[in-house]
């Protein structure tokens, strides 16, 4: 119980910290670098049409995601290091993706499942390389079926 | 790796039936927010007289926000079902543990939104900061937090 409440914590404070240097800095140069690859990247892949939309609100997921593994307990610095760097370039070529929903609807917000796909996203990108440490929690063999009703 | 492909493939059911009830039952999109407002009005309403409500609206004392259907948790409960659908457990394990976990995060959703009535009351200038706060690390939180939960309590008891 002490260990959770001091991963949740260090959560709040990893992420509070994390925001405001977003907010402060990096979400003008990550909008910057966004537009700089997303269209000529879009150009060349026929979608002249689509809109980049370099500085969505959504962009933000980098800040659960980067405070999920730098607060996940028992994690090799090799595997969170590795984890960071393929991380942000895994959500990066996400964003690049989701964007081009906006053809579909366009407007300042993403169509519904690619928002909720967007929020979901460092979440799963945690999930696949803090796997070792979260394949604790999964259930055996035995746990997983359903026991039989005896008579 | 196959729990992460599962929970995508649920997310994309989820939020496609999610994006199909928004515009088919805009009435009872409506009534969720009113609903929501209702209840965090009733929480602040505990402590303080100073709160009002008009339909998605709720008031402290002078400071307003609208509820609008991003903010009522369905987007947090499309995920968190996606991951107990996703998860490798009994069936009865699930089916508690959609209904009690949507219920939870609605809880935490309405306590939220009460948090951030009172920064905008009384620490105007940092409301900005911590609605994008709230609305995407506490969403995080909120999930992994839930479905630790769950985890402790249906599937490993």
């Amino acid at each position: 119980m002490k260990r959770a409440l001091v991963v949740v914590l260090s959560f709040a404070v990893v992420s509070l910290g994390l925001l405001w240097l977003w907010g402060e800095w990096l979400r003008a140069g990550y909008g910057q670098l966004f537009f700089a690859v997303a269209r000529p990247l879009y150009d060349f892949l026929g979608f002249e049409e689509a809109p980049v939309v370099a500085f969505r609100q959504r962009y933000i997921n980098f800040v659960p995601f980067v405070s999920l593994l730098l607060v996940t307990p028992g994690l090799s610095i090799r595997r969170r290091t590795l984890g960071l760097v393929f991380g942000l370039l895994f959500i990066f070529v996400c964003h690049l993706g989701l964007n081009l929903t906006a053809i579909l609807q366009p407007g300042p917000a993403l169509p519904i499942v690619p928002s909720i796909v967007s929020d979901a996203l460092p979440f799963l990108v945690w999930i696949v390389i803090a796997y070792p440490v979260l394949a604790k929690f999964l259930p055996t063999q035995d746990e997983s079926e359903e026991k039989p009703k005896t008579t | 790796m196959r729990y992460p492909v599962l929970m995508v493939a649920y997310l994309i059911v989820g939020g496609s039936l999610f994006s199909f009830g928004l515009s088919e039952f805009p009435l009872a999109v409506e009534s969720l927010d009113r609903f929501t407002a209702l209840i965090v009005h009733q929480l602040i309403g505990l402590f303080t007289s100073a709160t009002t409500q008009r339909d998605a609206i709720v008031t402290l004392d002078g400071f307003a926000v609208l509820i609008i259907i991003e903010c009522v948790g369905l987007l947090e409960m499309v995920i968190y079902s996606a991951c107990v659908l996703a998860f490798p457990a009994p069936v009865r394990a699930r089916l508690w543990g959609i209904p009690l976990g949507c219920a939870a995060i609605f809880g935490f959703n309405v306590l939220r939104i009460t948090t951030l009535l009172i920064v905008g009351r009384h620490w105007n200038e940092y409301f900005d900061f911590f609605h994008v706060y709230f609305w995407q690390a506490t969403l995080i939180a909120m999930i992994v937090g839930v479905l630790y939960g769950w985890i402790k309590i249906f599937v490993h008891r």
